[in-house]
């Protein structure tokens, strides 16, 4: 207990006149027990249950896991110091997601009164600069996961900040902080080894030496999400190390072939790769894929342009795998496509989300392939002219757990098309 | 299905919103009619900078935005009325977008714009440019018009304007009133806030001077009154247009009848000449009156006045006002004999001689109270209460009214077209004679 000398006092006072059958019968550790399991919001209710209640709610044992994401209303800067000041050092997990009128001084507060706090999610509080991320470095050396994702303030020094004070950081997001550069995701790699996971979508200065730090000093890095990072060019993707899991490199145009064959021989593990808008991959660099990943389960190829029919064919040998498959707008598949990929053996069993929206010469035939795949739940065809309402009608007949997203009115109910009498009963009779 | 249905209708609102946000001048949006789509094509069309959307996925659309803002938005099935975030204002404003302008007759939909505007989630220019698209489409949306006001006025209320961007947005309130009369006739609320635009104007006319604005409005709203001859929420406009002319200085004046390329004076004294009664003793001719000065102008057709107050008149003024009411009054007799049987036409003209026998009766002291003349207190001399007791009017008074060459000259000139008119069989004229006998209380003259 936080303030165990007077707590002690306080509860042996309370709990003397306490008449009530609940708090004669349990044993406050219990209760205390019991309580640990309830959320924010719960606990707040049950403070204003007694005196008793009160004091063990408030109890900082209760509040290591806090989410003030559902809160009814806007979380001021004194919520977070009262909430340091009562967790203390049991706090190890607070999500402050989108609480933007959090300042610095109130995560300042914080590191100095919960030095063991493990997971810090501060996703949208705009107001934060590198003065919170270097109160952070100081004091909580346990520090695991932080979540800065939006945060237009922060920059290198506080990933520097990060990197000295948090040795055993192993997630990362600075998504939309479009002022980290190389320097200090560099840093980052180089103070913190065992880093599992670093997401820095759209922060535009992240380029191909920051990557290649990350491959050569992160030996663990299985999430690397790099979303429009438009820089980065098959140089360093290529040196991504074996334990790579997922990659999302998105918007990263200048990526090619070469990097495909890179990642199929040195990345062999790899469970989702997202590739939207890479406009310059073709059919060679899939082979190479496909040929030694065989553990792909999801693949976003968005705006892959150049991909035709042999993409297809060599994802269908070579991932068994596959679930999740989007090919939007690679207006080159063709119904010969898909029906290889309908007899491949991620299909019948794996295969449950097609994205086909925009891949223009896609057809009835593509749909009627696709009724053997049984496990099938989504298929998006929005804009696929020539597929039409009645071939929808039969997968659905074939497949009834099936969305198919496209743009059809949904079909009137029957009922409707009975027309309403226009006069009453009443007039009728009369 | 439901799912599926509700995955149609995110997809088209989400084809909305990149429309919206991707193409900054989009200057019209409709409701294109097809019953039903044979093809897997998206209903959100755009070209050109117009946006449309097929009117098959309408009702689905409307009826999932509306119920969502409805549900989650409302504020009525909340205890507290919860704050919007930033995280949410985005979802709330593509859903506004899209049901606003499916239906923007909602005031609840605005309301929640005006929250987002004051909490700062959205631009107001942006939305200036919003309302525009919104009266693309239904040029008599009240609601717009009003949440347009309401930015204006928040704009306006901003000190830091300068002159530049001052103009730029009347120019723009201007342009927008013209398109919404252009797209639907008798437009009410554009003209309306036309006049409500230009009654702003004269509140923040320290940056800014309004007499060059009311003489490009008067000279417009002439030609879009010769134009709409029917459309009398115009007609209404232009009657503003021609009070806000009376107090013009003397620089504005020569700009007036430069810009309509006319001679006020000229026309005046061509219509007096024309109709001067037979029995005045002294006969002028056009040449003759041209020569008069304003004051002797005006003695001569009013001869005479039997104010209780000493109050110096100024006449300048008062012969403009009648230079310009008889510049409209030719107008519409030129308008009435083209467009004939055009009921708005004699309206207008009603206007005008209502507000030149006003002028008189204010010349000679009196005022129209109950249907009957009754003297009028000169309120700047506030002349002793034992003349009060004299407020009766006699025969005298109206006599002189009566036999002031002004009056005699409009008789004539009504009697000659109500005459013309008549002989065309238009049943306004009679309308119009009974209008200037009961009303205006000719009875006893005509």
């Amino acid at each position: 207990m936080t303030y165990s000398g007077r707590n002690k006092f306080e509860i042996a006072r309370f709990s003397s006149d306490d008449e009530n059958h609940i708090n004669k019968k349990l044993p406050k550790e219990l209760l205390l027990r019991i309580l640990s399991y309830l959320d924010v919001v719960s606990l707040c209710r049950c403070a204003q249950v007694s005196k008793l209640w009160n004091i063990l709610a408030l109890d900082g044992s209760n509040w290591q896991r806090i989410d003030l994401f559902d809160f009814q209303r806007d979380v001021e800067g004194p919520v977070i110091e009262n909430i340091s000041h009562r967790c203390g050092g049991f706090l190890r997990q607070l999500s402050l997601r989108g609480c933007e009128s959090i300042a610095d001084g109130s995560i300042k507060t914080l590191a100095q009164s919960c030095p063991n706090i493990e997971d810090l999610n501060l996703n949208k509080c705009k107001k934060l600069t590198d003065v919170s991320c270097q109160a952070l470095g100081r004091k909580c050396s346990k520090l695991q996961k932080i979540n800065l994702d939006s945060c237009p303030s922060i920059t290198d020094i506080s990933l520097k900040a990060l990197s000295d004070g948090c040795p055993l950081l192993t997630h990362v997001n600075v998504s939309w902080c479009q002022s980290i550069t190389e320097n200090g995701v560099e840093a980052l790699a180089r103070g913190c080894p065992k880093l599992r996971s670093f997401i820095c979508r759209g922060c535009k200065n992240v380029n191909d030496k920051a990557v290649s730090c990350l491959a050569t000093y992160c030996p663990d890095l299985e999430v690397l999400n790099v979303q429009g990072c438009d820089s980065l060019t098959d140089e360093s993707v290529s040196r991504l190390g074996g334990a790579l899991r997922r990659l999302c490199v998105s918007g990263c145009a200048r990526l090619s072939d070469a990097a495909l064959g890179a990642l199929a021989a040195r990345c062999p593990d790899l469970v989702t790769l997202e590739l939207a808008q890479c406009a310059q991959l073709t059919d060679a660099g899939f082979q190479a894929l496909a040929r030694s990943c065989r553990m792909l389960e999801r693949m976003d190829l968005e705006e892959c342009v150049l991909i035709t029919d042999a993409t297809l064919v060599h994802l269908a040998m070579g991932c068994p795998r596959l679930e999740k498959l989007t090919l939007s707008h690679c207006e080159l598949i063709t119904d010969y496509g898909i029906k290889q990929l309908s007899l491949s053996p991620c299909a019948a069993e794996h295969l449950s989300v097609l994205g086909l929206d925009n891949c223009p010469l896609v057809t009835d035939g593509a749909l009627e392939h696709l009724i053997s795949c049984h496990n099938l739940q989504l298929i998006e065809l929005y804009d696929c002219q020539m597929v039409t309402r009645n071939a929808i009608r039969k997968l659905r007949s074939h497949l009834p757990r099936v969305r198919v997203h496209a743009y059809f009115a949904p079909a009137t109910p029957p009922a409707a098309a009975r027309p309403r009498p226009r006069y009453c009963r009443c007039c009728n009779i009369i | 299905m439901e799912e599926d249905k509700f995955a149609l209708v995110e997809k088209i609102i989400k084809d909305v919103h990149n429309v919206l946000s991707k193409i900054a001048d989009l200057y019209a949006f409709d409701v294109v009619p097809m019953d039903i789509n044979f093809q897997n094509k998206s209903p959100v069309l755009h070209l050109e900078n117009c946006l449309g959307l097929e009117s098959w996925c309408v009702k689905h659309v409307y009826m999932y935005c509306y119920s969502e803002l409805m549900d989650k938005y409302s504020p009525k099935f909340k205890r507290k009325s919860k704050k919007i975030s930033n995280i949410d204002s985005d979802r709330l404003i593509r859903l506004l977008n899209v049901t606003i302008l499916l239906n923007p007759e909602i005031n609840s939909l605005w309301n929640k714009r005006r929250d987002l505007v004051l909490g700062l989630l959205l631009d107001k220019t942006v939305e200036l440019h919003f309302i525009r698209l919104v009266l693309s489409r239904k040029p008599k949306c009240n609601e717009a018009f009003v949440y347009r006001r309401w930015l204006l006025e928040t704009i306006f209320q901003e000190e830091n304007y300068e002159r530049n961007s001052i103009e730029h947005l009347i120019n723009d309130e201007l342009i927008i009133c013209d398109l919404a009369s252009d797209k639907s006739p008798n437009n009410y609320h554009s003209w309306n806030h036309r006049i409500w635009l230009l009654n702003k104007v004269k509140t923040i006319s320290t940056y800014y001077d309004p007499n060059a604005l009311y003489i490009k409005e008067y000279n417009s709203s002439e030609k879009w009154t010769s134009k709409h001859v029917s459309d009398f929420s115009c007609f209404h406009y232009h009657q503003y247009c021609i009070k806000n002319l009376y107090n013009l200085c003397n620089d504005s004046w020569k700009s007036l009848e430069k810009t309509l390329n006319i001679n006020f004076r000229k026309n005046l004294v061509r219509v007096l000449a024309s109709n001067f009664p037979k029995d005045v003793t002294i006969q002028a001719s056009e040449e003759n009156l041209l020569g008069y000065s304003e004051e002797n102008l005006m003695n001569l057709l009013l001869s005479y006045s039997n104010k209780i107050c000493n109050c110096i008149v100024n006449y300048v003024p008062m012969c403009k006002k009648i230079e310009i009411l008889f510049h409209a009054l030719v107008l519409n007799n030129e308008l009435i004999c083209f467009y004939k049987y055009h009921e708005t036409l004699w309206y207008h003209r009603r206007f005008i001689l209502h507000e030149i026998i006003s002028i008189m009766y204010e010349h000679f002291g009196l005022v129209r109270y109950n249907g009957a003349l009754v003297k009028k207190n000169c309120k700047i001399c506030n002349f002793d209460d034992m003349r009060q007791k004299q407020a009766k009017i006699g025969r005298y008074d109206t006599n002189h009214i009566y036999s002031s060459v002004l009056f005699n000259v409009i008789l004539s000139h009504e009697k000659q077209i109500i005459e013309e008119r008549q002989k065309d069989g238009d049943p306004n004229a009679d309308r119009h004679e009974k209008y200037l006998k009961f009303v205006e209380g000719f009875n006893n003259v005509m």
